[in-house]
């Protein structure tokens, strides 16, 4: 299968609010996608429908072929924009109970990249500042052999070099044949390991092309067409 | 998957019910204590009267707060790990909802049990300070001597209380968890709106078992019923209003789950 996720006539409502109207999407493997909109146009809601964590109103998602369960959920590796991971365990619990839950879960990756980024592995995450919280779920998440990482505001409420840190960090520990999704409102900082991108407004898809296809056929960055897009 | 979350549960739940287990021993040896020197003194100060007034307000609320807390913690517990922030670790995990759900059960009913055990054990300890051992376990024999004496010669009496006692824990923890899935289908105010489901819930079922057991009981038992009779229709009538309710209460969370999860 070429894609890993597909979306099919996929529309949530939360009452009468449509947060995603009939969208017809594909992600393909190995690509780094962008999934790009202001507040409210429905890209968590994408996301969390991905990830099981709601059921569409109508139309299906698949991962892998597959409808969000158990299964998909052991090849999606997600990252929230929030700290979701319990406050009061170590980082070598976390990474104990990662490697008990996931199969795919690479401790020796994980052990590498807290090494790397100085983060001591007997800390309760209690004790860590609020960047340090995300690098930890960072690292725990991207430890992981999945077919899809979903990375919801990844450099969101981090200063500008660990930014780039957490970027590279992404790049470099990636599995190549996975999709890896990044939604982000901070598309001048992402551009620059993006493949492909989604613009997605009112929960509608406004945009899906490739970063070098912005680039040649319109002349402008992906930050300038997202301003020209959306705005205000 | 299952018997790691279910340690996983224990071990995220330990923390706090050791501080509560430890606390209350120590309140109940420190009660025992100024007990036994209140009633073997004459001559006490009147700081040290004061004193004893106050730990025994302190107790008697430690003692309804610990079997309240198991109550409390099961719903805080499922809330914080299933629809709150950790729910996002929890809700992705590559495992199904029941075993999400039966591990938090497993657990929560432990707790119970567990609870009352130590509870009824620490009260005992308490007055056994106060008097001596002796004079409790008489003044215990005098009371519970005649349930006794009818569970000796009817063990099977027992094991019908405790199957009622453990599947009422184990209903309750469900209608919590019911009460607070559903409020998944609200925008806002969710805990107070699933506090308020959870009772409405506990009043019907109130109500349903008294029916069940006064207005079913009356022509099944007859005019004149032995006290055994009636001790295992009460019993029965609590189990099987547990597994009505624990049944309906595991079914709501499972479709509230799985169809209305809307994580904040």
């Amino acid at each position: 299968m070429d894609f890993s996720i597909e979306c099919r006539n996929l529309t949530k409502a939360y009452g009468k609010k449509v947060a995603l109207d009939n969208i017809n999407l594909k992600f393909n493997r190995g690509r780094i996608i962008g999934l790009l909109g202001p507040n409210g146009s429905g890209k968590t809601t994408l996301i969390k429908l991905v990830c099981g964590l709601l059921t569409p109103t109508s139309g299906d998602v698949l991962i892998n072929g597959k409808v969000p369960g158990p299964e998909t959920k052991a090849v999606v590796s997600y990252l929230p924009d929030k700290t979701y991971l319990p406050e009061w365990m170590k980082v070598t619990e976390l990474i104990s109970f990662f490697k008990s839950f996931y199969k795919d879960f690479n401790e020796q990756k994980a052990m590498t990249l807290f090494e790397k980024l100085h983060i001591d592995v007997n800390d309760k995450l209690k004790t860590m500042s609020k960047g340090t919280k995300e690098k930890v779920q960072l690292i725990l998440v991207m430890s992981r052999d999945a077919d899809v990482y979903i990375l919801d505001e990844p450099i969101a409420g981090v200063d500008p070099a660990a930014r780039d840190l957490i970027l590279n960090t992404i790049i470099a520990n990636y599995n190549p044949n996975a999709s890896v999704i990044i939604s982000t409102h901070l598309i001048a900082d992402v551009e620059t390991v993006l493949e492909d991108i989604i613009f997605i407004k009112y929960g509608k898809i406004e945009l899906q092309s490739t970063v070098d296809e912005i680039r040649d056929v319109n002349g402008k960055s992906v930050d300038t067409l997202f301003r020209e897009v959306y705005r205000c | 998957m299952l018997g790691k979350l279910i340690k996983n549960e224990f071990r995220s739940t330990i923390r706090y019910y050791w501080i509560f287990f430890v606390a209350f021993f120590g309140l109940s040896v420190a009660f025992g204590i100024i007990n036994t020197i209140m009633t073997s003194n004459n001559n006490v100060n009147t700081v040290f009267e004061i004193f004893a007034f106050l730990m025994a307000i302190i107790y008697f609320f430690s003692s309804f707060f610990i079997s309240l807390a198991p109550v409390i913690f099961s719903a805080l517990r499922f809330n914080k790990s299933v629809l709150g922030n950790e729910g996002y670790l929890t809700n992705t995990l590559p495992i199904s909802t029941n075993k999400i759900v039966g591990s938090k059960l497993v657990v929560a009913t432990v707790w119970f049990v567990a609870t009352s055990i130590w509870s009824t054990l620490c009260l005992i300890l308490s007055m056994s300070i106060s008097s001596n051992f002796k004079d409790t376990l008489k003044g215990l024999k005098e009371f519970f001597g005649p349930i006794v004496d009818k569970l000796t010669d009817d063990p099977m009496l027992l094991v019908v209380i405790f199957i009622a006692f453990v599947i009422s824990s184990l209903s309750f923890v469900l209608i919590e968890y019911a009460s607070f899935s559903f409020s998944q289908i609200f925008n806002s105010h969710r805990g107070l709106k699933g506090s308020f489901i959870m009772i409405g819930i506990l009043v019907v079922n109130i109500i349903v078992f008294s029916v069940f057991a006064i207005n079913l009981l009356k022509p099944i038992l007859g005019d004149n019923p032995s006290d055994s009779s009636i001790t295992y229709w009460i019993f029965g009538v609590m189990g099987l209003n547990g597994i009505l309710f624990g049944g309906i209460s595991y079914f709501i969370t499972q479709w509230a789950l799985k169809k209305h999860l809307n994580l904040q």
